[in-house]
């Protein structure tokens, strides 16, 4: 804990460092908004890599390019410029054809707002990845999944009868189910309560030790955050800093810096030392 | 007062920028108000242009007089006249003749129309294109039709006959020559032929009464006072109108038709209306229920509900008049530009404003009261709405118990009266059980759409997830897709109701002359040989099945005078006097092949005789008392005779053969008449023909074969088929404009639907579903609520057309037979297919063109 690490480096374009095999990264991003004066750099050079098997926090505060840096990396947005892969796959060519299978096949999704199809039930949420590929369901892995996150005997139900921790859980279900190389997860628990979140989080942790996941999860929240092996600060589109598997009074501190100094392209590599 | 105004500008500016806003919203339903009102608003233009064409015609003779004198008594019209020109103010009076003669020149000899050929210039309302007018006594004028069809010219010299007086005289007759040809007559009166004659010269034909006497006003003259005064000077023998009065009274004696034809106009018209007001409808509950939480935080800062519902009828207000402005530029276009392509403009387009104004009218009016139940809804939504999440869809809201209840009631009652009305014959009782069960099902629909849905989306799951997921929006909310469907169902019902009713009837009269004449094709002239060709030419004829060449020969018919009959016994000369001695008659044999041409009545020819044969003979020689059946007849020909049975069979019965043929088997009419040629050819029509092509092929076989006619069931049918095919043709063109507003309105609820689900058809996106998938599910499901509708449609224009027919063929008490057009309804289907896909393109179009990551963006 609280050491300090800079082992992420940012000079190459590969999806290993160091031997690292890398389920995500990204070199020089750059994600522009409008143009002329009006113009916002929601993300202004950003090169980061997500090795196989870790759970990365991107914390930042409201504005700090966390969510479109999400976006560009699960290929959901554009870059203005820069390079993105996914499990070695550069992405920021692909066609839209190409970009909507790389996502369905081999990227998990879990948002604030649970996000699942009102008009299918959880179980049908839970494989409709799987559907739109037009895979087969291993049964075995989805009850032993299903089982995992304690929702079999909710699967028949459609997500309105559902309570926020329930969706929450078959929107995590249908992340996992395909085996994608890398999860992201944008404010998983922004809509829970406490408890509710610390359970989800604990699990998409064990699922990272134990079943080798890669998940990424954008955060505000320094509880969160903590639950993850790594910690990336944004701060104006702007890596502001790392932490290896932060506390979240180390994070809580860091946060507090960056917001004290002002960011602007400033790094806190050295948080809590 | 004044918070009012202030209240109601506030509603004007918030609708107004909520639909500047987005106009895209708008526009589908704008669309079925143009639609509807466009439609309505050419109606009225239409029918105005053509009864002023009407009117024109009627009184072109004394459109250019002042007052127009209708004589009542039958005083000599040379009488009225000169009492006429003696009424001060009356500068002239010039009777309008209008009378029948008799013509006989050279080269043909008719009736004729002869009118007044008039001095006044004012009064000449067809124009000379040759020679000159008549001037002085015995001349005459014809119109162009005239000439050319009594084959006269300039300077030929003819005779005209007039009517017979009371006293048996000879009637009066006078020679006349050509002078001049005018224009063909416009008049309503016109295709008769025309000619035209001095006043002066119709007493000398004996004709003393004009039907209007058209008086000119001396200048300075009101024609209103004027009229006035003849109908004081003149007395009770005439009735005095001004000329607009005249027309006016001409028209309304005439507008039985036109008056039905703006009746039956004003139906379709409100079909169109109904079925826009449903699109109106669902558009607006739509756009409220994506609304709720902007409502909900007008609620939440102190607006009224009376408010938040104004707002919305502000809103329906907009619209309604923006659609109804547009329908009324395109209703006036369309119509002003239709009634001169139909040749019906010859008052000039009349575009009556202050009608046209009422429609635009009725169109905001329209829009307001389809909005109102919706902006009703809106009211109860709780300020509190605006602070909680959008609301998940859980489950579909259940059916009301009220609608329920209402719904199976009216099916119930209206069945039963509609089964009864069809029971009994009753169109009475038959068509409000009808309109009762219609709204009835109408209120179903949100009950057994769903199930529908989901049974025939089986099909779409063909097309995997994307198919699924169509069908699973497409009964996400019941009501919406009860309502998009419902305004297909009425368009669809209609149109098949139509189209069954008229295929019904169109059978059931062609199985009724089916009956009545047992042969479909009979050529026959008098006797005389029928041509080989004209024989090989029937029998190839398009879309004959089968025809037989009769053998037949001039007889003379003698009944024995022992027959025991009560007029038998009389001499005579013709058949109402009850006998046919010495009547020349037609005496043909049944063919080898009569079977193929002949629906029975030949049986009494089978198992006769050669020593007693039997003689099928015209059934009025029966019902005259001149032949008894089961007696003797006998028949000769060139000095041969033979005596028959008598009898009547169905084939003489149904009076398909010319009037005085007898039928013999082939065997008795080679013992009379040894090789008789062939007189007449039977034929009998394939059961898909088209009876009225095929009978143009055969009349054009015998137009130069004189004498020889064209008769038999087919005759019936193919001026029948003619008829309803043009009824059914314009009435369906007529509906087909309720169906494409009901188009409208499944690209409108996509439309919207997508605009809802914005997230949502992100989510799918971000989760793997390619953009031709997301297309396809859209596409699916437009087709899928097209399909549902016009299914739900067909069954109910498929039953309502089989219950009227049933009702009007049980009350003339006649045999109905249920005919399905499947070729137009499998049409429909494909049509609904297509279009509920074309719905669904631009709607899709907006979809997949948004980025997912932006509409996943908190909002």
């Amino acid at each position: 804990m609280n050491q300090i690490t800079s082992q992420v480096r940012h000079d190459r374009r590969s999806d290993t460092h160091d031997g690292i095999e890398m389920a995500s990264a990204a070199t020089d991003l750059v994600k522009v908004y409008g143009s002329g004066a009006t113009a916002v750099r929601a993300v202004d050079g950003i090169s980061v890599g997500f090795a196989r098997g870790t759970f990365t926090a991107i914390m930042g505060a409201s504005g700090s390019g966390k969510s479109t840096l999400m976006h560009c990396l699960a290929g959901l947005d554009s870059p203005t410029s820069g390079s993105i892969t996914v499990g070695g796959t550069e992405i920021t060519a692909l066609r839209d054809r190409d970009l909507t299978v790389l996502r369905r096949d081999r990227i998990g999704f879990v948002f604030q707002s649970f996000n699942l199809l009102p008009t299918l039930t959880a179980g049908q949420n839970i494989t409709l990845p799987l559907d739109l590929a037009g895979r087969a369901v291993d049964d075995a892995v989805f009850n032993a999944l299903v089982a995992s996150l304690g929702i079999t005997h909710r699967l028949r139900h459609l997500p309105g009868e559902l309570s926020g921790g329930e969706q929450q859980r078959v929107a995590i279900a249908r992340a996992l189910i395909g085996s994608p190389d890398v999860v992201f997860a944008d404010e998983p628990t922004g809509q829970l309560d406490s408890a509710t979140g610390h359970g989800l989080l604990a699990y998409l942790r064990s699922s990272v030790r134990e079943l080798g996941r890669t998940v990424v999860m954008v955060t505000h929240d320094p509880i969160a955050a903590a639950y993850a092996d790594r910690a990336v600060l944004l701060a104006d589109g702007r890596i502001a800093g790392e932490l290896a598997k932060p506390s979240a009074a180390d994070l809580l501190a860091a946060m507090a810096q960056l917001n004290t100094t002002g960011a602007a392209g400033r790094r806190v590599d050295t948080v809590g030392a | 007062m004044r918070g009012q105004t202030r209240g109601l500008t506030r509603s004007l500016r918030a609708a107004w920028s909520r639909i500047a806003e987005r106009p895209a919203r708008i526009v589908a339903t704008v669309m079925a108000i143009t639609i509807g009102i466009g439609f309505a608003c050419a109606t009225v233009v239409f029918t105005a242009t053509f009864q002023a064409d009407f009117a024109a015609r009627l009184s072109v003779e004394y459109s250019g007089a002042d007052v127009v004198v209708t004589p009542t008594t039958d005083e000599p019209v040379e009488s009225l006249v000169s009492r006429l020109d003696a009424v001060p103010g009356v500068a002239a009076a010039v009777p309008l003749y209008s009378s029948g003669v008799e013509y006989t020149a050279a080269a043909s000899h008719n009736y004729l129309s002869l009118r007044t050929s008039v001095s006044e210039p004012r009064l000449r309302w067809t124009t000379l294109t040759a020679g000159n007018w008549p001037s002085v006594p015995n001349q005459i004028v014809l119109d162009q039709h005239t000439a050319t069809a009594a084959n006269l010219t300039i300077g030929e010299t003819f005779t005209l006959t007039g009517p017979s007086g009371p006293d048996h005289a000879a009637p009066p007759t006078a020679r006349v020559t050509v002078v001049g040809i005018t224009q063909t007559s416009t008049s309503p009166y016109g295709g008769q032929l025309t000619g035209f004659l001095l006043p002066q010269e119709f007493s000398a034909l004996g004709i003393t009464y004009a039907p209007q006497i058209a008086v000119l006003a001396e200048p300075g003259a009101d024609a209103a006072s004027l009229a006035a005064t003849v109908g004081e000077r003149i007395g009770s023998g005439v009735i005095s109108r001004t000329v607009a009065e005249q027309a006016q009274h001409d028209v309304a004696a005439f507008t039985g038709q036109t008056a039905a034809l703006t009746t039956v106009l004003l139906g379709f018209e409100a079909i169109a209306l109904v079925v826009a007001g449903i699109v109106i409808a669902t558009t607006f509950t739509i756009l409220l229920a994506q609304r709720r939480r902007q409502i909900a935080l007008l609620r939440l800062v102190g607006a009224t509900t009376a408010q938040v519902r104004r707002d919305v009828i502000v809103e329906a207000m907009i619209i309604g008049g923006i659609g109804s402005a547009l329908g009324a530029a395109l209703g006036i276009g369309v119509g002003s530009i239709a009634a001169p392509a139909a040749g019906l403009a010859g008052g000039g387009t009349v575009i009556p404003a202050v009608t046209v104004a009422v429609v635009a009218l009725v169109g905001v009016a329209l829009t307001v009261g389809a909005a109102w139940l919706p902006a009703s809804r809106a009211m109860g939504i709780p300020p509190l709405a605006a602070l909680r999440p959008v609301p998940e869809q859980t489950h579909a809201r259940g059916v009301g118990r009220v609608r329920l209840t209402l719904g199976i009631s009216l099916l119930l009652v209206g069945g039963a009266l509609l089964a009864g009305g069809v029971y009994l014959g009753d169109l009475i009782v038959a068509m409000p059980g009808g309109a009762i069960s219609a709204v009835g099902v109408l209120l179903l629909t949100r009950s057994f759409l769903p199930p529908l849905l989901r049974l025939i989306g089986g099909i779409d799951r063909a097309a995997g997830v994307p198919g699924r997921l169509a069908v699973l929006n497409a009964v996400r909310n019941p009501g919406r897709a009860a309502a998009t469907s419902a305004a297909l169902v009425v368009g669809v019902a209609l149109i098949v109701m139509l189209q069954v009713a008229a295929a019904s009837v169109g059978a059931s009269i062609d199985k009724a002359s089916a009956d009545r004449y047992p042969v479909d094709v009979v050529v026959a002239g008098d006797g005389s040989p029928l041509p080989a060709a004209l024989v090989d030419g029937v029998r190839d004829a398009k879309g004959m099945a089968a025809a037989a060449a009769v053998h037949g020969a001039r007889a003379t018919a003698t009944v024995a005078s022992s027959v025991e009959s009560s007029g038998a016994q009389a001499k005579g000369v013709g058949p109402e006097s009850g006998s046919v001695d010495g009547d020349p008659v037609v005496v043909v044999a049944a063919p080898p092949n009569a079977h193929d041409v002949v629906r029975g009545g030949l049986a009494a020819l089978d198992g006769e005789t050669p020593s007693a044969p039997t003689a099928l003979v015209p059934p009025w020689w029966v019902g005259s008392g001149a032949a008894k059946i089961g007696g003797t007849i006998t028949l000769s020909v060139d000095g041969r005779a033979q005596q028959f049975t008598v009898a009547v069979g169905r084939l003489t019965d149904a009076g398909v053969l010319a009037g005085s043929t007898v039928v013999v088997t082939q065997a008795a009419l080679d013992r009379l008449a040894p090789a008789a040629p062939v007189v007449t050819v039977w034929g009998e029509l394939a059961a898909d023909a088209d009876a009225s092509a095929t009978m143009a092929e055969v009349n054009r076989l015998v137009a130069d074969q004189p004498g020889v006619q064209v008769t038999g069931a087919a005759t019936d049918r193919a001026a029948l088929q003619s008829v309803l095919g043009t009824v059914t043709a314009v009435a369906t063109g007529l509906l087909a404009v309720a169906v494409v507003i009901a188009i409208v309105g499944i690209g409108n609820t996509i439309g919207l639907s997508v605009v809802e689900r914005t997230r949502e058809s992100a989510l799918l996106r971000a989760l793997g579903l390619r953009r031709g998938q997301l297309r396809l599910m859209l596409l699916l499901e437009a087709m899928l609520l097209a399909v549902v509708g016009t299914v739900v449609g067909l069954l109910l224009g498929l039953a309502y057309g089989w219950a009227g027919a049933a009702a009007t063929f049980n009350e003339i008490g006649r045999d109905l037979v249920l005919s399905v057009p499947w070729g137009i309804v499998g049409l429909l289907l494909v049509i609904a297919v297509a279009a509920g896909a074309l719905a669904a393109v631009l709607p899709a179009r907006r979809a997949v063109r948004v980025m997912p990551a932006q509409a996943l963006a908190e909002e």
